[in-house]
């Protein structure tokens, strides 16, 4: 059973069974937060922003092929291995769960997102920009990142912090679906669902209690208590052993492992430890082992 | 350089011409001397310009990108602090020991750490990418009542590095005290106004040469755990990351030693130097002092391998998963020849060149290997460093190899310049060698005519 330090600690689930690979999640998330757009050539040096990016794991051989795609975003770690690294406290736990980037008060080392095992800081190596009418759509109510300093999704805090100030304000508790993140707005086909885990009347909560059968915690070797629950496909059961969303090798499936001077995707480059750490299924059996809402 | 019996550790002339020779170059200009520090200035020059821009343009003209975070910067200042750990070993261990021979290169070594130190504490700072809010690092009281954070080991970093930097400065300050006391009638012109104001008064009373030797003792006890500590700090700055090929058990002592490696391999380079600039110090540099460090310094390199190969056999053979990776990068991957020039540079080449004593005692090839051995240990900081982020790469459509731009080379260059235009500059205003202990050390050896055959041994210094 996780332990929640706040009173509110926001979560989602992902179902991975639902998520097509449109990217309409992407392109949601860059308008909302003013992810700068760095450019053909900053992008050919590797400096490419995002906040949320769609891995795509293939498994199986020719011709019985299959991709899932894995939209990737900060998973908002209960015990975030950026927090700790960060020398000036500019990655902090806020007290509703959110792993925090405060941007005046970081400096750049990038330590961070050395440590992060999900790769989802986004570090602004040069000062951003966006192709000619582009600039004029940025969200006001998003701060324009600095060159020097660290990014990263930050579940739209903005939106968060609007909708339990309007709570405050009308003295009620915010109620479920008022926080809407950009990413989960836009997906056409409902694989992200957002709300607070504290809530056991939550979507969110209900979604995930519905499918814990099938829930995955990715890079759970880490111990990083992520609160993104990754469900996985629900197909028949041979796929489901091969799929292992990220952080989990497949033990059936070496066929493209063989070179192993390649680089590869997290996917492949992270080991399966054995017992009950890794991306396991989370079953009935063993509940404990990953987030549980709390009502 | 005569003598063959390891006993004679002392100079091979008298006090007073140990005196001349070590205060000959004080003041003087030379053309060797000119043009090194005429090469280090544009070097500086060069640097202050190229990190002028990266303030300017940002951290974007260096050649790092996303899943390699950490690269050129960090590399040079753990390659720095290395050479700048030759200072603590060879002055505080060797004075601890007792070893008489260390009279001839403890300064040399000290000085080395002066000005490479501060070289490798630029670099955290020149690696922000906002440098210009650095002390948001220092526990500076602020309205907002914000902390560092001392959880981090960046903090420790800080910390560690700054307080090495004042311990040596410290060390080499008030070993040289007397050194300028006993030389200040005999310079002149500002040299000697110098020399008054840092010499404090010194007039060779019997307590004031009781509180040098005090002091010299107090601080190589303090500054042993300093040492250790600050790079085993540096080692984790990595080992206590996820990163495979960063997250090693041995890192710290691997570090440490690999830092006296080097440090020492760049106590030879600079001896090297000083016996070509000033070649009257051949008579104080003996082939006793080459052979006595030389061993240290072989003893220092099969250390390093023993851990460096603890490092990946025990990984290799348990076939873990991440570390394979890792390995197959470096050994076999687009660094493979780096790789293995780094195994040979650093291990086969010195370790079996130094088991022979005509090695040791030889200047050019000593220098010659010593370059070596530091370019090897170069290599191995970038192996540490680079892989291991390039591999963890969780970005499947992000495979760039990171590459050195202009900019990182010119500030890299710089701060060599900085370091060896720094020393060339201390040997022209301060002796390189210290005096009193030399002396010291002339007048506790003792030398006999055995029927024919010299020998010698050392008086107890009490």
């Amino acid at each position: 059973m996780q332990e929640f330090h706040g009173e509110l600690q926001w979560g989602m689930t992902i179902d991975v069974d639902k998520c097509t690979g449109c990217k309409a999640c992407v392109v949601a998330c860059r308008a909302e937060n003013n992810v700068a757009v760095v450019g053909a050539e900053q992008a050919a040096m590797g400096r490419i922003m995002d906040w949320l990016r769609i891995e795509r794991i293939h498994h199986g051989t020719y011709p019985h092929v299959h991709v899932d795609f894995i939209p990737m975003l900060c998973q908002q770690c209960g015990a975030a291995p950026c927090e700790s690294v960060c020398p000036v406290f500019a990655a902090v736990h806020t007290h509703d769960g959110l792993n925090g980037q405060v941007y005046n008060r970081c400096i750049g080392t990038r330590v961070c997102a050395n440590n992060c095992p999900y790769h989802v800081r986004m570090f602004n190596f040069t000062y951003p920009t966006w192709p000619e009418p582009m600039e004029k759509l940025l969200n006001p109510d998003v701060t324009v990142r600095n060159e020097g300093i660290m990014e990263k999704c930050t579940f739209c805090v903005q939106r968060i912090r609007r909708g339990t100030l309007d709570a405050k304000v009308e003295k009620r508790e915010v109620y479920d679906g008022e926080v809407r993140p950009a990413c989960e707005q836009a997906c056409a086909a409902e694989a992200l669902t957002f709300g607070l885990l504290t809530d056991s009347e939550s979507a969110v909560s209900k979604h995930y209690d519905r499918n814990k059968f099938r829930s995955v915690l990715l890079h759970n070797e880490h111990d990083t208590r992520p609160n993104v629950v990754y469900l996985r496909p629900d197909r028949d059961p041979a796929p489901l052993e091969s799929v292992t969303p990220l952080g989990n090798k497949s033990h059936g499936d070496h066929g493209h492992q063989e070179n192993h001077s390649e680089m590869k995707p997290s996917a492949e480059a992270t080991p399966a430890p054995e017992p009950a750490a890794s991306a396991t299924p989370v079953t009935e059996a063993t509940p404990a082992v990953t987030a549980s809402p709390r009502g | 350089m005569s003598h063959e019996n390891l006993n004679f550790r002392a100079a091979e002339c008298s006090i007073p011409e140990i005196f001349d020779a070590v205060f000959e170059p004080i003041g003087k200009s030379g053309w060797k001397s000119n043009i090194v520090l005429t090469i280090c200035g544009l070097l500086i020059l060069g640097a202050a310009i190229a990190f002028s821009g990266q303030l300017y343009y940002g951290i974007g003209q260096t050649g790092l990108h996303i899943p390699v975070y950490w690269g050129g910067y960090i590399i040079t200042f753990v390659f720095w602090i290395g050479v700048a750990h030759a200072g603590a070993l060879i002055s505080a261990l060797l004075r601890l020991c007792g070893a008489e021979w260390k009279s001839a290169v403890t300064r040399v070594a000290e000085v080395i750490t002066l000005f490479t130190l501060p070289a490798a504490g630029s670099f955290p700072l020149i690696h922000l990418g906002r440098t210009e809010l650095f002390y948001y690092m220092l526990p500076l009281p602020n309205n907002r009542l914000l902390w560092p954070n001392f959880k981090s080991m960046l903090m420790w970093d800080v910390f560690a590095v700054s307080t090495y930097l004042t311990g040596s400065v410290l060390f080499l300050y008030v070993t040289m005290v007397p050194d300028l006391g006993i030389a200040r009638p005999r310079m002149k012109g500002w040299i000697k106004t110098l020399y008054t104001i840092l010499s404090w008064g010194w007039r060779g009373t019997a307590e004031e040469w009781k509180r040098v030797m005090e002091a010299a003792a107090l601080y190589s006890v303090i500054i042993l755990p300093v040492v250790i500590s600050v790079h085993t700090i540096v080692s984790w700055d990595f080992a206590m990351q996820v990163v495979p090929g960063w997250h090693s058990e041995v890192f710290g002592p691997l570090f440490f030693v690999g830092a006296l490696y080097s440090g020492t391999a760049a106590v030879f380079t600079m001896l090297g130097l000083l016996l070509w600039t000033y070649p009257g110090f051949k008579k104080v540099i003996t082939q006793v002092h080459y052979d006595m460090l030389g061993r240290v310094w072989l003893v220092l390199g099969l250390a390093w391998a023993y851990l460096f190969f603890n490092d990946f056999v025990p990984a290799y053979y348990a076939h873990e998963p991440d570390k394979m990776d890792y390995l197959y990068y470096n050994g076999f991957g687009p660094y493979a020849a780096a790789c293995w020039f780094l195994v040979i540079g650093n291990f086969a080449l010195p370790l079996f060149c130094l088991a022979f004593q005509e090695f040791r005692r030889s200047i050019m090839p000593m220098f010659v290997l010593s370059i070596i051995v530091n370019i090897a240990m170069y290599i191995e900081r970038v192996f540490i460093v680079i892989p291991g982020l390039e591999i963890y790469n969780g970005l499947n459509f992000n495979t760039i190899p990171y590459t050195y731009s202009a900019t990182e080379i010119a500030i890299i260059a710089g701060t060599f310049g900085w370091s060896i235009g720094g020393l060339t500059l201390f040997c022209r205003i301060f002796p390189i060698l210290p005096y009193w202990e030399l002396a010291e050390t002339k007048a506790r050896q003792v030398e006999v005519d055995m029927a024919g055959v010299k020998v010698a041994y050392f008086q107890s210094g009490e």
